[in-house]
């Protein structure tokens, strides 16, 4: 399209303006040129429907407008308009073409005057969003059920309305030289680092790239540049996990068009506390955490170490299980590998095809897979019945962990474990495991070493990862910088 | 940043290139659950024979061949002249490799044990598959191959059906020892001689090892544990049985539990007493040069079966049978230690404590110790507490007696 038009004063020719707009627009049948005349002056206002909210802009039109009284005639109309009492509708006051699309695209009301250079642009925003609704990840049984939607100013909202506190900033910029998508950072100012705070706004303002339609892009274009299966930015969809991370001086970052909102920086057990942690009681949330542990534990490593004992170790597993197992595995004429590859492939397979499915056809396919890949092949011999349940097992534990994303990169991982072991037994399960605790301590996000408080060490904060104290003793102390003394 | 790539691929070429180091198949291996060692006559070869499991019979899902119906265990026997040798050979009959790590029982034959168990446990110690701590027996009047060729009713492989009999037995009737390889070269290295359970096959050995054995509700052949072996420098020259066998374990420490019955004032019935623990301290002395050892064993039990007529409300009732108990235990205290004396054979661990405690007179006595051994004396010290009466005090028979009156 016409871009050199942008750049371009308003002039006073009212046709002219509304001539160049439409340029720029092309034949979009959904900007809306209404022209209107008062006090004997030619006027138009430009919308785009669907981005206002109709009754604001009716009754701005034909109520508030229209009827300006006509007591001043010797102040300008601008003037005029600008100082009038619209309640709470904010007015600006334009001077070339670029501010105006950029205001029309916000969902503003353009009015342009004949006779004058300047425009006013009225803030009307409106629109169908989504309700607030309870967040599909991250459910809690206990807690609020309020979850993010895709308008950012309703996002915004939600967070302040936890944090009544002066020095909750919010900077907002556009990003994405085609889309123009709004995003902003909020933190607590005294709180949060300044390096953090800065490192993070240097790499929003360096991001060159054309289209931002999730936090996800986001995510991927400020993300550390180091090759990682492991997510180095938190993402959640609930307002009191941000608000908890906020007050514990980290950042959130919330992209237009979507409620995933994005946290930095990110430790690794940042992925396995939930919400509901805090809103429990402490030996509960402890016990449960420690199975959240757990489950890790054998969501990673459980096909692996079934594998290494086989076919390694077999002195390792007590007698009659082992007899057990070799009766079992007697029919089978694959390699433990290979079975525990095509068990794992086929789950997976089935849980991609879970998420995509129509509703309807859901508790068919679930039977199906489970009676396919479960009974059906045990008894054709193709695996055997322990290698179904170390699947099965493996693939529950995966769905504990709280977080999605984190989900995904330990499912990766599973396969290359699965593959150390086939090589070298539990000798290649403790290869891996030493090369990722290596890796992983190296990580950082943000300049956050990534294992913290494991490493390096901050022995106070470690109590609080692994179980939960009670909150009489309960600092939070991660990021806290010096200005701003505990409670 | 290329050279870095090419680096790291060559090092993760490194991983397959070992070529699965030692990875074996379950179904490559047939794991061996028990082993038998035999002399074979007029030479010093050993014949060595494996029970092996059969998985498929195990396996209770479809699909498997060699499946139900068939015993779920195979045994094969080759000979060598050393224990290794043997091993390897039987490759030529097994079908797949032999596999160790669960051994569960090892028998010898007692021809083999009579020529000397010493050179036998190298093996043992040196192989890395192979378990320390399997239960080892010898086999009295048949051969090792038989009593592991033997399948029993209850049991699926019989190896570890032989193995928890001895164990189970060693604690509840304390007549058998249970002891694995480990200690046994402990006991060779040591002061005195180990003590080795002794097995037998009661029947038919020939159908003991066939499928009617376990198909019926009355098995015609069964494996019976009887015995603790008397030993000289290793070799095998007699055994104790019955209750000498139980004052080894008694005078050794190891007793666990038995039941001993004591006669009444009347004729003709008995009461029982169940021994609940036992602790045996040997206290070792030298008088003139030679060695002394006073046994003192300190005894809890608990009256299980009566059928005296005696009131067991009254204290002095129970002292009394205390004291026929200690009386009891000491007769069979004295049986043991003259019949281990009587064979030259110190299976009641004097050695050791005497080594512990005169460590310069030991040194002049540890070659002729069988002998010095043989002409110890010895002071039997007891002291029993009977605790409890069961679940009921007096017997009803005194009640019924009373009616009869």
């Amino acid at each position: 399209m016409n871009k050199t038009s942008s750049a371009e004063r308003i002039s006073t020719d009212l046709e002219l303006n509304l001539n160049r707009l439409k340029t720029a627009f092309g034949p979009s049948s959904d900007l809306i040129f209404k022209r209107i005349s008062f006090q004997g002056i030619q006027a138009a206002a430009v919308y785009m429907d669907g981005l206002i909210d109709r009754q604001i802009v009716h009754d701005l039109l034909f109520d508030s407008i229209a009827t300006l009284p006509d007591d001043h005639p010797n102040e300008s109309l601008i003037q005029q308009l600008m100082a009038q009492d619209l309640s709470i509708i904010n007015v600006q006051s334009l001077t070339d073409l670029g501010q105006v699309i950029s205001a029309v695209l916000s969902g503003d009301t353009v009015l342009f005057l004949e006779h004058y250079e300047e425009a006013l642009s009225y803030e009307t925003c409106g629109g169908e969003v989504r309700a607030v609704t309870e967040p599909s990840s991250q459910i809690v049984i206990r807690g609020p059920k309020e979850g993010f939607n895709e308008t950012l100013s309703t996002n915004v909202s939600l967070v302040r309305r936890r944090i009544r506190n002066p020095d909750l900033w919010l900077e907002t910029m556009k990003i994405g030289s085609v889309t123009h998508t709004e995003v902003a950072m909020m933190y607590l100012n005294g709180t949060a680092k300044q390096e953090v705070i800065g490192e993070v706004r240097r790499r929003l303002q360096n991001i060159n790239y054309e289209s931002i339609l999730e936090s996800g892009y986001i995510e991927n274009l400020i993300e550390e540049q180091t090759y990682t299966p492991f997510p180095t930015m938190y993402n959640t969809e609930r307002p009191d996990t941000v608000a908890a991370h906020i007050l514990e001086g980290r950042i959130a970052v919330f992209v237009n068009g979507t409620p995933f909102v994005l946290i930095a920086p990110t430790t690794f057990f940042m992925f396995f506390q939930s919400a509901e942690d805090f809103y429990h009681r402490t030996d509960v949330s402890s016990g449960i955490r420690f199975l959240r542990y757990i489950s890790l534990f054998i969501s990673m490593f459980g096909p692996s170490i079934y594998i290494a004992s086989i076919t390694f170790h077999q002195e390792m597993i007590p007698t009659p299980l082992l007899l057990s197992l070799a009766s079992q595995r007697e029919s089978v004429p694959f390699p433990a590998l290979v079975e525990a590859l095509i068990m794992e492939v086929s789950f997976e397979i089935l849980r991609e095809a879970g998420i995509r499915m129509p509703r309807a056809i859901g508790q068919a396919v679930s039977i199906v897979g489970a009676l396919v890949l479960g009974q059906a092949a045990v008894q054709a011999g193709i695996v055997s019945s322990a290698m179904v349940i170390v699947v099965a097992l493996t693939g529950i534990s995966s769905f504990t962990t709280p977080s999605f994303n984190a989900a995904l990169s330990i499912r990766l991982l599973r396969f290359v474990v699965m593959f150390c072991s086939a090589f070298l037994g539990f000798f290649g399960i403790a290869m891996f495991s030493i090369l990722l605790t290596a890796h992983m301590c190296g990580l950082r996000s943000f300049g956050e070493p990534y294992l913290s408080p494991l490493a390096p060490l901050q022995a106070d904060e470690l109590k609080e990862t692994f179980i939960r104290r009670a909150f009489k003793r309960f600092k939070p102390a991660l990021l806290r910088s010096s200005s701003r003394k505990p409670n | 940043m290329k050279r870095i790539v090419a680096l790291l691929v060559l090092i993760s070429l490194c991983i397959p290139v070992t070529g699965c180091w030692n990875s074996r198949e379950l179904t490559d291996i047939s794991i061996v659950v028990g082993m038998g060692i035999d002399s074979v006559p007029h030479s010093d070869d050993y014949s060595v024979s494996f029970q092996v499991v059969n998985a498929g019979a195990l396996s209770t899902q479809g699909g498997s061949q060699g499946g139900q119906g068939a015993l779920p265990i195979v045994t094969y026997s080759s000979q060598d002249s050393s224990l290794f040798g043997a091993l390897r050979k039987a490759s030529r009959k097994v079908p797949r490799r032999l596999f160790f790590g669960h051994i569960q029982l090892v028998v010898i034959g007692e021809e083999a044990a009579k020529k000397g168990i010493g050179d036998m446990f190298d093996f043992f110690e040196r192989s890395h598959e192979v378990r320390l701590s399997s239960t080892v027996l010898i086999s009295r009047g048949i051969t090792a191959e038989e009593v592991i060729s033997t399948v029993t009713p209850l049991e699926k492989t019989p190896s570890i059906g032989i193995a928890k009999k001895s164990r189970i037995t060693s604690q509840v009737w304390a007549e058998n020892a249970d002891t694995n390889v480990k200690q046994i070269i402990n006991d060779l290295v040591g002061a005195g001689e180990p003590i080795i359970g002794g097995v037998k096959i009661i029947g038919d050995p020939k159908i003991a090892s066939m499928e009617k054995n376990i198909k019926n509700s009355q098995p015609p052949s069964f494996v019976l544990i009887d015995g603790i072996s008397l030993m000289k420098n290793g070799k095998l020259t007699g055994w104790l049985e019955n209750h000498k066998a139980r004052g080894v374990m008694w005078i050794r420490n190891e007793m666990k539990g038995t039941v001993m019955n004591l006669p009444c004032e009347e004729p003709g019935n008995s009461e029982t007493v169940v021994v609940l623990r036992s602790k045996t301290k040997v206290k070792p002395s030298l008088q003139g040069g030679k060695p002394k050892f006073v046994i003192h064993i300190k005894e809890e039990g608990v009256l299980g079966e009566t059928s005296c007529s005696d009131d067991l409300s009254d204290r002095k009732a129970m002292m009394r049978i205390q004291d026929k108990w200690a009386a009891q235990i000491k007769k069979e205290i004295s049986a043991t230690v003259k019949a281990a004396q009587q064979a030259e054979s110190d299976v009641l661990g004097f050695g050791s404590s005497l080594q512990k405690s005169y460590p310069k007179q030991w040194k002049q006595m540890e070659n002729n110790w069988p002998h010095i051994f043989s002409e110890s004396e010895y002071e039997i010290q007891i002291e029993s507490y009977i605790r409890r009466a069961g679940m009921r005090g007096t017997s009803f028979k005194r009640q019924m007696k009373k009616e009869a009156e």
